[in-house]
C-alpha cells in the first residue's frame, strides 16, 4: 500500500512571450512618451520584463509615419498607440486587425463612428480640442485687443479641417478677423510664422501636430503671442496653453492598453473623453512680449510659469 | 486476489469511521456557512448604506459649493465678477463642466464652460425647463442623468438663488468623477459598488467602460427587483453580476436623486471561511481513515493467514500442479476444508492423464480431415474453373486420391458401352490408358461397375484364381497387390470407376474407402457439369441458327431464294456437315434450288424424277427422313441414282429430310459427305428442324404473294363499281329529269286541263319521280365520294342561315306529323368557311331522319361553338337506336333493321354520305341514343376549313 499523502501536481507554465506595445508619435514625442511609460509603470508593467516597447517617432516629418506604422505592423506588436491624428491615420492604414489605442481627434476626423461602441480594431482617448480652440481664442481677448488673429495648421493632418472650422466659428462670434495659414512641410514652418507675423495679427493659435516646441520657439523669436492646447507649448515659451492634462491623457491611454493586453477587444472599450482641462500660462513669455496679464485671466490659470 | 475478506473487513471498519466523521463535518460546515453568511449580509448592508451616503454626499457637496454663489444679490454683481466666481467654482469642483445663470424670468444671462466659449447675456428663454421651474419651486433640482456624445454621463443640478431677483444657477456635472468615490468603496477582497439611475442605466461603476457604453442594468435581477420595490429598505440577495458570477448583493437608494447604489461581493469570497473549515474537516477525515484502516488491517490479518494458505494451495492445484497438497494444522473447519481440497486434487490428477491421450488422437483425426477437406475444395475449384473439359478434373482427382488414400497409384476408368478403358492416371505403376477391357466381373473395375458397388481386394494373390483370373493377371503384370475400386454412378448407372492400387498387400482403412467414394462422386459431378455445359451450348447454337433464319424470312417476304440459301448455310454450320442441298418438288420431279458446300451440286435447271433411289427423292417419296450412311454398301439396283450421283459428285454418305406441308412433301433438304459413316442423332434432328423452317419460309412467300394479288384485284373491282355507279346514276337521272319536267308541265296545265283522276295520278307520278331522283342523287354523291371525285366548294357561310334554311325545308313535314320543330343557335357565332351546300345537305339529312323516326314529341336543332369548332346537334324524341346499331348506321346501305324503320323507306345512304362530307371537312359525326328515349346526332366541324380540300381516296 502506498503512502496516503496527496501529491499536488506541479504544472510547468510555458514562458509566455512578453507583450509588446508600439508607440507611434506625430508631433512632439515628449512629454507624451515619458508620461505613457510612467502610467504603464503605475499599472504594474515593468519595461523589459512584463512589457516591451517599440518606439517610433516621425520627429515632425509626417511623411515618415506610414513607413513607421507598417514597421510596427510587421513586428506584430500586441497594441499600437498612435499619438495625434496623422499617426492615427497611418496606423489605420497599416492594419485593420492589430488593436490600436490612440490619443487624438479620431472622432472629429471620422476615425470612430460611435464613441460608446467603437467598431473594428480602434479605441482610445480624445480631447475636444476643436471646441477648446474657441475657448482659447476667447481667453486671448481678455489679454489684449484682438482685431485679427492667426491660425497656423498642419496641412498633413486631417484634423486641421474641423479645427479651422471651429476657430473660424469662434472668431466670427467674437468679431475677429481670422488669418489662417497651412504648413505643407516642416521646412516651411519658420517661413509660415514669419509671413503670419507680417500680417499684423494680435496672436496666433498653433496645431499641436506641427511640433509644439519648435512652434513656441519660432513664435517667441518673432515676438508673436502664440497659444495652443498642450502644456509643453507653454513650457517651451508659448504664451499659454488651454487643453487636456497630458498626464491624464496618458493614464487613460495606458488603462486602455492594459485592457487590450489582457485580451479585451478594442470594440468593447468605449473611446474616452479627457475630463481635466488646464490653463497653463507662461508669465515670462508674457513679460518678454510686453503683455500685462489681467487678474481675471490669471485667476483662471491652473499654473503660471514664472 | 479479488475483493477478498481482507478488503471487506477493512472497508466495513473504515466505512463506519467515515460515516461518523462525515456527519460531524457536515454539521460543522453547515453552521460555519450560516454564521458566515449572516455576518456577510450584515456587512453588506452597512456597506451599501455607507456607499449611498458617500455618493449622496458627493452630490450634496457640489450643491453646497454652488450655494456659495446662490444668494439673492448675486445677480446684481457686474458680469466680470459673476464670471470670475463661476470660474472659481469650476476650479474648486472639477466635476462641474458648465455653469449657467438664469435670471428671475428664466432667461440665460451667463454661461461659463470648460469646453466651449463663454457666453454673456444671450438672454435665451429657458423658463419652461424643469431645471428652472423645479429649482424655483423646491430650491434645489436634480435632473435625470443624460449622456453627452452618447457616452459621458451628466447630471443637471439647479440651485435657486432665493429672493425676488435671485434667479437660478444651473450646473452640468460630469458624473465620471463619481468614479473616484465608487472605486474607494472597498467591500471584502473583490467586492465593488455601482450606481444606477431611476431608469436602471449605469451611472457609476469601477469599470468605466460599462458606464460609457450606457449599460442597461435592468437585465440583472437584483437591479430590476430594487427598482420595482417601493421601499428603500436594503435587502440582501443572492444574485449574479454582469459576467454571470454569483454575488451577494445589497443596495440602498438615494431618495433625492432616485439613484440606487449597489454593493456586491462574490459569493465564493463569502464561502472562503466555509471552505477553510471544510479543508480542516477533510484532514480530520483522512486521519480517522488512516487509524481505522490500520486497526482493521491488524484484526483482519489474524483471521486471514490460514485462509490465504488455503487459497494459495487451491490456486496451485488450479494452475495444474495436481501433485501439490495443502497443509493446514489449525484443527478447525479450515483444516477439514484443506483435506477435502487434497482429495479432489488426487481424483483430478487421475482423470487428467487419460484425457491427454484422447486429445492427441482427436487432433490427429482433425488434421487428416482438414487435409481431406482441402483436397475436396481443390477439386471443386478445378471443377468450377474447367466447365468444358473434364480431363483436368479427373487428373486432379487421381492426384488427390493418391495423396489422401495411402495408395501407390490411382486410375480413373470410363465405360463405353460394354467396355472400359483408363482416362486418368497418377502413380508409378504401369497404367492401361487407352486400352479397352471388356465389362465383366473378372476385374476389380469391371466388377465395381457391374455391381455398382465398391470393390476391395486387400490381397489379390489370395483371390480365387478362376473367378478373378483377369485381375490376378493384371496385378502380376503391373505389380500391385491390393486394389480398391469405387464405381462412378450417375442416375444409378455406372459410367466408370476410380481405382486405387498398392504394391504391398493390405487392407485400405474405412476412412480411405469413404474418401475414395467421395472422390468418385466428385468425378461424376465434373463429368456431369461438362455434359450439361456442352448440351447448353449446343441448344444455344441451335436457337441462334433458328433465329437467324427467322430473321432472313422476315426480311425476305416475297423471295424464297435468300431464305433457302440461309437454311442451307445454317444446316452446314450447325449440323457439322460439309455440304447441304435444298431440293424442291416440281410435280413428279425435283430440282436443286440452294446449295452450300464444296461438293458439286445439280445445276438449278436439272430435274430428277421423284424416286426412292436418292436420299432427297426417298425423303420426298416416303415423307420421312432418309439416312444413307454408306452409299457404296447399298443395293446398286435399288439405289442406282444414289450410286451414280455419289460417284459423279464425290459423296459416300447422305441424309435427306422432307419438307412437309399439309402432309405433302414440297421438297427436301439433304446433307452429303465424301466419307462413309452414319450421321449422328443430333444432326438428323437439326436437319429436320431446318426442313420445317424452309417450309415456313416457302409458305410465307406463297401467302404473301397471294394476298398481294387478291388485294390488287379487290381494288380494281371497287373502282369499277364506283365508276359504274357514277355513270349509271347519271344515265338514270337524265331521262328521269325529262319525265319529271313533262309531268310538271302537264300538272301545271300547259297541255290543257286534265280530268281530276288523271291529275291525281300525275301528282303521284311526280311525287314518286322526285323520290326516285333523290335516291339517284344520293347514289351519285356516294359514288362520287367513293371514286374520289367529290370536291368541296369552300366559301364563307353563316350557321344561323344554314339552320333557318333547313328548318324552313322540313317545317311542313314536321307539321304534317304533328311534332314540334325548333332551333337554338348560340348568339355571337362567327361566320365559318366550308362547303355550305354540302353542310346544309348533312343537316337536312339529320333533321329529315329525326322527323322521320319520331312519331311524337319534338326535334330540336342546336348550334354552338366549342373552341375552333362548331357543334351542330339534332335532338329528337324518337325510337332511339340500340348501342350495337349505333356504329352500323354510318355504313353504306345500312339502316337500323326493324319493322318500324323499314316502313319509313330510304336508301340507307344518307348518314353514310353525311359522315363522308363531315370527314372531308375534317370533322366528325357521332350519335348518342337510348332505345325509346330518342337520339342526339352531333356534328363537329372546324370553323375554318382549308380551301379546296380534295376528296381523298
Amino acid at each position: 500500500m502506498g503512502g496516503a499523502a496527496a501529491v499536488v501536481p506541479r504544472v510547468a507554465f510555458a514562458q509566455k512571450p512578453i507583450p509588446r506595445v508600439g508607440f507611434l508619435v506625430a508631433g512632439d514625442p515628449e512629454p507624451a512618451w515619458s508620461l505613457f511609460k510612467k502610467a504603464m509603470t503605475g499599472l504594474g508593467y515593468i519595461e523589459g520584463r512584463t512589457v516591451a516597447y517599440e518606439y517610433r517617432s516621425a520627429d515632425g516629418d509626417g511623411s515618415q509615419l506610414d513607413r513607421l506604422a507598417a514597421e510596427l505592423v510587421r513586428l506584430k506588436v500586441d497594441a499600437i498607440v498612435p499619438i495625434l491624428s496623422p499617426a492615427i491615420v497611418a496606423a489605420r492604414k497599416a492594419t485593420s486587425t492589430l488593436p490600436i489605442v490612440f490619443f487624438g481627434a479620431a472622432p472629429d476626423i471620422g476615425g470612430v463612428d460611435n464613441v460608446a461602441r467603437p467598431e473594428g480594431n480602434l479605441t482610445g482617448v480624445f480631447s475636444p480640442s476643436s471646441t477648446l480652440a474657441g475657448k482659447g481664442v476667447q481667453l486671448f481677448r481678455a489679454i489684449k485687443p484682438t482685431p485679427a488673429f492667426g491660425a497656423i495648421v498642419n496641412a498633413q493632418d486631417p484634423f486641421h479641417v474641423p479645427l479651422l472650422r471651429d476657430i473660424q466659428a469662434a472668431a466670427t462670434a467674437e468679431k475677429i478677423d481670422l488669418v489662417s495659414a497651412l504648413v505643407e512641410s516642416r521646412n516651411t514652418l519658420a517661413g509660415t510664422f514669419e509671413r503670419m507675423a507680417e500680417k499684423k495679427v494680435s496672436g496666433v493659435i498653433v496645431q499641436p501636430s506641427l511640433g509644439l516646441v519648435a512652434c513656441a520657439e519660432i513664435a517667441l523669436k518673432l515676438r508673436l503671442p502664440a497659444i495652443s492646447f498642450r502644456r509643453e507649448f507653454a513650457d517651451a515659451g508659448g504664451l499659454y496653453s488651454y487643453g487636456a492634462d497630458p498626464a491624464e491623457i496618458q493614464r487613460l491611454v495606458a488603462a486602455a492598453v492594459d485592457k487590450v493586453l489582457k485580451g479585451a477587444k478594442p470594440a468593447s472599450l468605449p473611446v474616452q473623453q479627457v475630463t481635466r482641462m488646464e490653463l497653463i500660462v507662461n508669465q515670462r513669455t508674457a513679460k518678454a512680449l510686453g503683455l500685462t496679464l489681467p487678474p481675471m485671466f490669471l485667476a483662471q490659470a491652473d499654473e503660471v510659469i514664472e | 486476489m479479488k475483493r477478498g475478506l481482507f478488503f471487506k473487513y477493512v472497508m466495513a471498519f473504515v466505512g463506519l469511521v467515515t460515516l461518523v466523521l462525515v456527519i460531524n463535518a457536515a454539521l460543522d460546515l453547515s453552521f460555519v456557512y450560516q454564521d458566515n453568511r449572516r455576518a456577510s449580509i450584515d456587512v453588506q448592508r452597512e456597506k451599501a448604506e455607507a456607499a449611498s451616503q458617500k455618493v449622496e454626499s458627493f452630490v450634496r457637496e457640489i450643491e453646497h459649493q454652488i450655494g456659495w454663489v446662490a444668494y439673492p444679490q448675486w445677480a446684481a454683481l457686474p458680469v466680470e465678477q459673476r464670471r470670475f466666481e463661476y470660474v472659481r467654482l469650476q476650479r474648486q469642483v472639477p466635476a462641474i463642466t458648465e455653469l449657467t445663470q438664469l435670471d428671475r424670468n428664466g432667461h440665460e444671462q451667463l454661461k461659463v464652460s470648460r469646453l466651449s466659449m463663454d457666453v454673456v447675456g444671450s438672454d435665451i428663454d429657458r423658463s419652461a425647463e424643469p431645471a428652472f421651474t423645479e429649482a424655483i419651486a423646491n430650491k434645489v433640482y436634480f435632473g435625470p442623468v443624460y449622456y453627452r456624445k452618447e457616452s459621458e454621463p451628466y447630471l443637471s443640478m439647479a440651485v435657486a438663488h432665493g429672493g425676488r431677483t435671485g434667479g437660478v444657477t444651473v450646473a452640468e456635472i460630469n458624473l465620471k468623477l463619481i468614479l473616484d468615490v465608487i472605486t474607494q468603496i472597498k467591500v471584502g477582497k473583490d467586492g465593488y459598488a455601482y450606481v444606477v439611475d431611476s431608469q436602471g442605466r449605469l451611472i457609476a461603476h469601477p469599470d468605466i467602460s460599462l458606464v460609457l457604453r450606457g449599460t442597461d442594468m435592468n437585465r440583472l435581477a437584483q437591479v430590476a427587483q430594487a427598482r420595482a420595490s417601493e421601499a428603500s429598505t436594503q435587502q440582501v440577495a443572492q444574485a449574479r453580476d454582469l459576467s454571470g458570477r454569483d454575488v451577494l448583493s445589497a443596495h440602498a437608494e438615494i431618495p433625492a436623486l432616485k439613484w440606487i447604489v449597489f454593493v456586491e461581493l462574490p459569493s465564493n469570497e463569502v464561502l472562503q471561511p466555509v471552505i477553510n473549515s471544510g479543508l480542516r474537516d477533510l484532514a480530520l477525515l483522512a486521519l480517522g481513515l488512516l487509524i481505522a484502516g490500520a486497526a482493521a488491517a491488524w484484526l483482519a490479518r489474524r483471521m486471514l493467514v490460514p485462509i490465504r494458505a488455503l487459497q494459495a494451495g487451491a490456486q496451485r492445484i488450479g494452475d495444474g500442479d495436481l501433485g501439490h497438497r495443502i497443509s493446514i494444522k489449525s484443527g478447525d473447519e479450515l483444516e477439514a476444508l484443506a483435506d477435502q481440497f487434497n482429495r479432489s486434487a488426487g481424483a483430478l490428477q487421475e482423470s487428467y492423464e487419460t484425457l491427454e491421450q484422447r486429445v492427441d488422437d482427436r487432433t490427429a483425426e482433425l488434421r487428416e480431415s482438414l487435409d481431406q477437406q482441402t483436397a475436396t475444395a481443390d477439386i471443386l475449384h478445378v471443377i468450377s474453373s474447367s466447365p468444358t473439359d473434364v480431363q483436368p478434373v479427373l487428373n486432379a482427382v487421381v492426384k488427390a486420391a493418391v495423396r489422401f488414400c495411402g495408395a501407390t497409384d490411382a486410375v480413373i476408368l470410363m465405360r463405353q458401352a460394354e467396355e472400359w478403358s483408363g482416362v486418368a492416371h497418377e502413380g508409378p505403376l504401369v497404367s492401361a490408358i487407352g486400352t479397352a477391357f471388356p465389362l465383366n466381373r473378372e476385374t476389380a473395375p469391371g466388377r465395381s461397375m457391374v455391381d455398382r458397388q465398391t470393390v476391395h481386394y486387400p490381397d489379390i494373390r489370395s483371390l480365387d484364381a478362376v473367378e478373378h483370373a483377369s485381375e490376378r493377371a493384371h496385378a502380376e503384370r503391373m505389380s500391385f497387390n491390393a486394389v480398391l475400386c469405387a464405381p462412378l454412378l450417375r442416375d444409378g448407372t455406372a459410367i466408370g470407376a476410380i481405382a486405387l492400387r498398392r504394391r504391398e498387400a493390405g487392407a485400405f482403412t474405412p476412412r480411405q474407402i469413404e474418401l475414395l467414394e467421395s472422390f468418385a462422386a466428385q468425378a461424376v459431378i465434373a463429368i456431369q457439369n461438362v455434359r450439361l455445359f456442352t448440351e447448353l451450348r449446343e441448344s444455344l447454337e441451335q436457337q441462334t441458327a433458328t433465329g437467324e433464319i427467322l430473321e432472313v424470312i422476315s426480311q425476305s417476304p416475297t423471295d424464297v431464294a435468300p431464305v433457302l440459301t440461309a437454311v442451307a448455310k445454317a444446316a452446314v454450320r450447325f449440323c457439322g456437315a460439309e455440304d447441304a442441298v435444298i431440293a424442291i418438288r416440281y410435280g413428279d420431279f425435283w430440282g436443286a434450288v440452294a446449295h452450300e458446300g464444296p461438293l458439286t451440286a445439280l445445276p438449278p435447271e436439272a430435274r430428277l424424277p421423284i424416286t426412292r433411289e436418292t436420299a432427297p427423292g426417298r425423303a420426298m417419296a416416303d415423307g420421312v427422313t432418309a439416312h444413307l450412311p454408306d452409299i457404296e454398301a447399298l443395293d446398286p439396283v435399288e439405289f442406282a441414282a444414289a450410286h451414280r450421283m455419289g460417284k459423279e459428285m464425290g459423296f459416300r454418305a447422305a441424309l435427306g429430310a422432307p419438307m412437309m406441308r399439309e402432309g405433302v412433301a414440297i421438297g427436301a433438304i439433304a446433307l452429303r459427305r465424301p466419307e462413309p459413316g452414319p450421321f449422328t442423332a443430333r444432326q438428323i434432328e437439326l436437319l429436320e428442324a431446318f426442313a420445317a423452317q424452309a417450309v415456313i419460309a416457302i409458305e410465307n412467300v406463297r401467302l404473301f404473294t397471294e394476298i398481294q394479288e387478291k388485294s390488287r384485284q379487290l381494288e380494281i373491282a371497287s373502282q369499277h363499281k364506283s365508276q359504274f355507279l357514277a355513270n349509271m346514276s347519271h344515265e338514270l337521272r337524265t331521262p328521269l329529269n325529262a319525265i319529271l319536267g313533262y309531268t310538271e308541265m302537264m300538272v301545271d296545265g300547259l297541255y290543257g286541263s286534265l280530268p281530276e283522276k288523271a291529275s291525281t295520278t300525275l301528282e303521284r307520278v311526280q311525287s314518286n319521280g322526285k323520290h326516285l331522283l333523290g335516291l339517284i342523287n344520293d347514289v351519285l354523291d356516294l359514288a362520287k365520294i367513293e371514286a374520289g371525285q367529290l370536291v368541296l366548294a369552300v366559301e364563307p357561310y353563316v350557321v344561323g342561315d344554314m339552320v333557318t334554311t333547313v328548318l324552313s325545308a322540313t317545317e311542313s313535314l314536321a307539321r304534317t306529323k304533328g311534332i314540334g320543330l325548333s332551333a337554338t343557335v348560340a348568339p355571337g357565332l362567327p361566320s365559318g368557311t366550308g362547303d355550305a351546300r354540302r353542310l346544309t345537305q348533312v343537316l337536312l339529312n339529320l333533321v329529315g331522319n329525326a322527323i322521320k323516326f319520331t312519331d311524337k314529341g319534338s326535334v330540336e336543332v342546336r348550334a354552338a361553338q366549342a373552341g375552333d369548332t362548331f357543334e351542330l346537334s339534332v335532338v329528337d324524341t324518337g325510337f332511339g337506336i340500340a348501342p350495337e346499331d349505333q356504329k352500323k348506321i354510318f355504313e353504306e346501305f345500312q339502316q337500323v333493321d326493324n319493322t318500324s324503320t323499314r316502313k319509313k323507306g330510304g336508301t340507307g345512304l344518307g348518314l353514310s354520305i353525311s359522315r363522308k362530307i363531315v370527314e372531308l371537312h375534317g370533322g366528325a359525326i357521332t350519335v348518342e341514343s337510348e332505345i325509346g328515349k330518342g337520339s342526339t346526332f352531333k356534328v363537329t366541324i372546324p370553323v375554318h376549313v382549308a380551301a379546296a380540300k380534295e376528296a381523298a381516296q
